[in-house]
């Protein structure tokens, strides 16, 4: 995968950010689309900024939050920040915007990632530049 | 009404400082509603520990940003990380925040009461390999609360506070239970989205419903909902399940447990499954509709944005 995102060029990746076992790909619009990828098959939670079809959520204020199939809060997304806050993943808080990428207190900007399996890998205890695809993933394919 | 807090509803994110928004909004709406934030000190206490770990954090990340200015030779200002990353107290921040705050202790009876939860493996412990004492300890607090008050709040996520077998314990001593802020505030009477939501959902079939024969009111009543969650279907639609509680036609409350969807371009269905009137069974317990009409289109059609992820994944796959 090729792509530019929050002003950072990823080449021949294949899960541009990952965030815990979530995949994270924002498109040439700018929206953000979220993928589960701990099963056996990836499971789209969020699509272009709005709740994926058939993934459960519960609207707020300023977005929704994805829940779980037994309705536990999972994390929030705020489209109009594109900001990706988790509620019970224990990961830091997650932005891209088109032109900067800021997870926790790290802002990642005009950085360049080659080659790598992931390009950014966020765990509750790391942010990681480059990093192998975890084991057990289900592939990135929609 | 006293809410309890858990500590599980009060760190869900890690914020540089201060407290997430959602946490500040439902500060201010629980005080609005004349209600008291509890805080059993075993939380305030959790709560200290993960703030210290965060300040110690900060003082970390406030000199390597000196160190790095200094390299590209850029001078600040002299300061004390140590005077300026003081943990923050989460009674401070939340009476900042607008919310009327109790501090309780547990009583020698709450910590007796857990440690015989816990070492007999009664209810609500749902794991026999669990022997966690300090949910037990606010699950003992928090029935004392409610039976001292007449009635009282818990908001909790974990399991133990939120399962099925501490449900009728909890019934029987006026205890409410919240998984998440927006179930407590819709308790407390304060319409979220995610009520507003359902009660749209609602009015789409409630006349059907009451055709049908279940008992409820002419007018959409709604007295209490719970477990609300949504799904949007690929046109765009948004379905919904959620635990409905509502007066009944004649007198008393009816509940149910309630699924309502799109399943045909103008056709919705509508379950109502376990439901009771005044606590007794209604009926056979359920009842399932097939109704004419078009739930909310909220979002964007399914194929239309998957294209463009599609483009983005697979341009070079």
């Amino acid at each position: 995968m090729n792509l530019r995102m929050g002003s950072n060029i990823f080449r021949d990746v294949q899960i541009p950010l990952l965030w815990g076992q979530r995949a994270v790909v924002q498109d040439e619009e700018g929206r953000l689309s979220v993928i589960d990828l701990s099963s056996r098959e990836a499971k789209l939670e969020v699509l272009s900024d709005e709740p994926a079809e058939g993934a459960a959520y519960s609207p707020r204020d300023d977005g929704f939050v994805v829940l779980d199939d037994r309705g536990r809060e999972l994390y929030s997304y705020n489209p109009r920040d594109n900001v990706l806050s988790s509620i019970s993943l224990g990961l830091p808080e997650c932005q891209v915007t088109k032109s900067v990428m800021r997870i926790g207190g790290n802002t990642f900007s005009g950085n360049r990632v080659v080659g790598s399996a992931v390009g950014i890998a966020v765990t509750e205890t790391s942010v990681s530049i480059g990093a192998p695809l975890p084991p057990g993933l289900a592939k990135l394919a929609l | 009404m006293r809410v309890v807090m858990n500590s599980d509803v009060l760190f869900w994110e890690r914020p540089p400082r201060g407290i997430p928004h959602r946490l500040r909004d439902f500060c201010q709406q629980s005080a609005a509603v004349g209600a008291r934030i509890v805080l059993p000190r075993t939380v305030v206490l959790e709560c200290q520990r993960l703030r210290s770990e965060a300040a110690e954090d900060h003082k970390t990340q406030l000199r390597n940003a000196t160190i790095l200015l200094a390299s590209f030779g850029v001078t600040v200002p002299p300061f004390d990380p140590e005077a300026l990353a003081v943990p923050e107290d989460l009674p401070d921040l939340l009476t900042a925040a607008g919310a009327r705050v109790e501090l309780v202790d547990p009583l020698l009876e709450d910590y007796v009461e857990a440690e015989r939860r816990a070492s007999l493996h009664l209810s609500p412990q749902a794991s026999k390999k669990a022997d966690e004492m300090r949910d037990l300890v606010i699950w003992a607090l928090s029935l004392r609360i409610a039976r001292e008050s007449g009635r009282a709040m818990l908001v909790s996520r974990d399991e133990v506070h939120s399962g099925n077998l501490g449900k009728d314990e909890a019934s029987t001593n006026g205890l409410l239970r919240a998984s998440s802020l927006e179930d407590a505030l819709e308790l407390l009477g304060r319409e979220t989205p995610a009520g507003s939501l359902a009660r749209t959902l609602l009015a789409a079939v409630w006349q059907p419903l009451r055709e049908a024969g279940l008992p409820i009111t002419p007018g959409v009543v709604i007295r209490r909902l719970e477990r609300l969650s949504f799904l949007a279907d690929a046109a765009g639609h948004t379905g919904g399940t959620f635990a409905l509680v509502t007066d009944a036609a004649a007198s008393g409350s009816l509940s149910a447990w309630t699924s309502i969807r799109q399943v045909g371009p103008h056709r919705i269905a509508v379950d109502l499954e376990d439901i009771t009137l005044d606590g007794a069974q209604w009926q056979s317990g359920s009842i399932s509709l097939e109704v004419d009409g078009e739930l909310p289109v909220r979002w964007t059609p399914t194929r239309d944005r998957l294209v463009a992820l599609r483009s983005v994944i697979q341009r070079e796959q």
